[in-house]
């Protein structure tokens, strides 16, 4: 496995990890979506956790293999990026869509913001998930 | 060029070279080894920068390297 493929499995973990939480909790929250101030309170220890998962996990791949550490991808890497890249696009844009589209019905700030971000994060998996499983079968 | 697919002898050339490892043959041209692989296994064609760096490895013209075959 490349230093890039144990970047993207890293990335993966921390999203679906802190981002799962949130979006849970929020679902299961009794009265609806919390105020401003609520839900800052909510995704601030998101965002955290993500850098910390991050941080953790590529200091582990970095201390097993010194020699593979913050190598630039190679340019069969880069392929697989642009195509991942492409296909997280057109997630993102049909998420926004649908995020901007439930907004008028059920219209709050932040449920456009909860909204939006859902599609970001899913777009953001979706790219992992096509990258990793380019870098397993050899191309994208 | 439908009917035809792109083929590579770098296998046998790093065979010739002294049982050269994917690895070591990445390191010469700047990729990874699992780049390597999928040039071997036809899954990647590479860019005609790293088709002649491989061929310059081996010290071999392109064409000993790469060469079409009837599907």
């Amino acid at each position: 496995m490349t230093y890039q493929e144990k970047s993207r499995w890293i990335a993966l973990t921390a999203n679906l990890l802190a981002w799962g939480w949130y979006f849970v909790t929020l679902a299961r929250l009794p009265a609806g979506l919390p105020d401003e101030r609520g839900l800052l309170g909510l995704m601030a220890p998101v965002f955290v956790a993500v850098a910390i998962i991050n941080i953790v996990g590529h200091v582990v791949v970095a201390v097993l293999k010194p020699s593979e550490a913050g190598t630039d991808l190679d340019e069969r890497e880069k392929a697989i990026s642009r195509h991942a890249s492409a296909v997280g696009y057109t997630v993102l844009c049909v998420g926004v869509a649908i995020a901007l589209g439930t907004t008028l019905w059920y219209w709050t700030a932040w449920v456009a913001v909860n909204a939006v971000m859902a599609a970001f994060i899913l777009a953001e998996c979706v790219r992992y998930g096509v990258e990793i499983a380019a870098f397993r079968r050899g191309y994208a | 060029m439908t009917g035809k697919r792109l083929t590579t002898s770098i296998r046998t050339l790093r065979f010739h070279a002294g049982e050269m490892t994917q690895g070591e043959l990445g390191e010469k041209i700047g990729v990874t080894r699992q780049t390597v692989a999928a040039i071997e296994q036809g899954k990647y064609s590479p860019t005609l920068e790293t088709a002649f760096r491989i061929a310059d490895v081996f010290g071999v013209p392109l064409e000993q390297v790469f060469s079409w075959a009837e599907e």
